[in-house]
């Protein structure tokens, strides 16, 4: 695959162009989204901004926490942009709390919120599967299929391609899509699912995994609890919108 | 494509879609075992780091296995990086400093003639061992995201830390060998 282009004297490394890319399209996608529906005006690009602000502070201080040694003769350390000096984790839950709060103060109802970030999500989660396709990392087992991609010295499934695609294919459709939706959060719950099967499928072929209880792929267990709970939570808003429809 | 949509404004198809996953997702999860497919453990913090096998820039061959019982860095760089050249001498006093206690430190290479390496090498007086992947094999088996990446691996040839990325600080890299040390 493509790790680094080379442009002239200057290597670029493949896997933060499309992060970078995929993220800023997301957010684009998020914030369009956003506009089409019954949500505060501008509340979701401020909201993403605080979020990811927050949520590179939070990720940072808990790698200093984690490593203090780092930083203890080096205090401007702490603003440098070494993006392995953040713990993701933190950062993650930092900023999606900050992101869950602002919308509880603005009263921003939670279905149609989640309906306006799924594509942009959807396009972010894309993102980060054709950078691994890029740099050649979470792959495939080798096979002999048509579609096989030549891989550190053997054909191999192009799994990145089989989780990349479909969700694609989802944020794009639902951002796009100007049909009537069975309920609100129907887009949510589409993109999310569409990831969910990916994973849940797409795994079967990938050659490195990192495994739980009795040696059962820990992405795979994860996908398919995330299934269960998108299956669960359908029923539950399609009662909901049935009852309304009833009422009204 | 509209009805399948429309009619998923029932939860009569939304049960159903749960019973499917409910019943289909573990048999699945089953078929996708290490036992029934050959697959190797992720090469991340708790796991046992990958053996490889690999020649040295001075033409002779490292085994992972022949270090076992020492506490190893394994990193992964190229000359072209300039963050994986920043951190170098970082990690040339380290390994010095660290020697006594049976510290190994082994840059290996992705990918580069040995003439390129030597130059780098001799140009910032590294002593510590270096490594040319030249098929790219140890950046497969250790799913190599970014450069540089450094694995800090236990006596007992488990991966204690990853740092994706660089260049690291030398207090880091020093934290995260006094842990393997000690």
């Amino acid at each position: 695959m493509y790790p680094t282009l080379h442009i002239g004297p200057a290597a670029v490394q493949t896997v933060y162009v499309l992060w970078f890319a995929g993220f800023w399209l997301g957010l684009e996608a998020a914030s369009r989204s956003a506009n089409r529906r019954d949500l505060p005006p501008g509340f979701v690009d401020s909201a993403l901004f605080w979020a990811l602000l927050v949520g590179m502070i939070a990720s940072r201080l808990a790698f200093v926490v984690q490593y203090p040694a780092s930083y203890r003769n080096d205090w401007l350390g702490l603003v440098s942009p070494q993006p392995e000096s953040l713990n993701g984790t933190v950062g993650l839950i930092g900023g999606g709390a900050v992101f869950a709060w602002l919308a509880w103060r603005a009263g921003a109802a939670l279905r149609p919120l989640l309906d306006a970030l799924a594509p942009g999500i959807g396009i972010m989660l894309a993102a980060l599967a054709l950078a691994q396709f890029a740099e050649g990392s979470h792959v495939g087992v080798t096979s002999e299929l048509p579609w096989a991609v030549d891989l550190w010295g053997a054909t191999r499934h192009p799994v990145q391609l089989y989780l990349a695609l479909p969700v694609l294919v989802a944020a794009v459709g639902v951002w796009f899509w100007r049909g009537t939706r069975p309920f609100a959060g129907f887009d949510a719950l589409l993109v999310g699912g569409v990831y969910a099967l990916a994973v849940l499928i797409s795994s079967h072929w990938v050659e490195s995994s990192v495994t739980v209880l009795d040696d059962f792929r820990r992405e795979q267990v994860l996908a398919w609890s995330a299934l269960l709970v998108i299956a669960a939570v359908g029923v539950w808003w399609a009662r909901d919108h049935g009852t309304q429809s009833e009422n009204e | 494509m509209n009805r399948v949509i429309a009619g998923l404004n029932r939860p009569g198809s939304w049960a159903v879609l749960f019973l499917a996953v409910l019943i289909a997702g573990p048999v699945w999860i089953a078929a996708s075992r290490p036992e029934a497919r050959v697959i190797t453990p992720a090469p991340r913090a708790g796991a046992p780091a990958p053996a490889f096998t690999v020649k040295t820039l001075d033409g002779q061959t490292l085994t992972l296995a022949e270090l076992q019982g020492q506490p190893v860095v394994l990193n992964l760089w190229a000359t072209w990086c300039p963050p994986c050249r920043a951190e170098m001498p970082a990690l040339q006093r380290v390994s010095a400093r660290y020697a006594d206690e049976g510290l190994v430190i082994v840059a290996v290479n992705q990918g580069e003639d040995a003439a390129t390496v030597a130059d780098f090498v001799q140009d910032n007086g590294l002593t510590f061992l270096i490594g040319m992947d030249l098929s790219g094999e140890i950046g497969r088996l250790y799913e190599l995201q970014a450069y540089p990446t450094t694995f800090f691996i236990g006596r007992d040839g488990v991966i204690r830390d990853v740092m994706q990325g660089g260049p690291m600080a030398e207090a880091l890299i020093e934290d995260q060998v006094r842990r393997l040390v000690e």
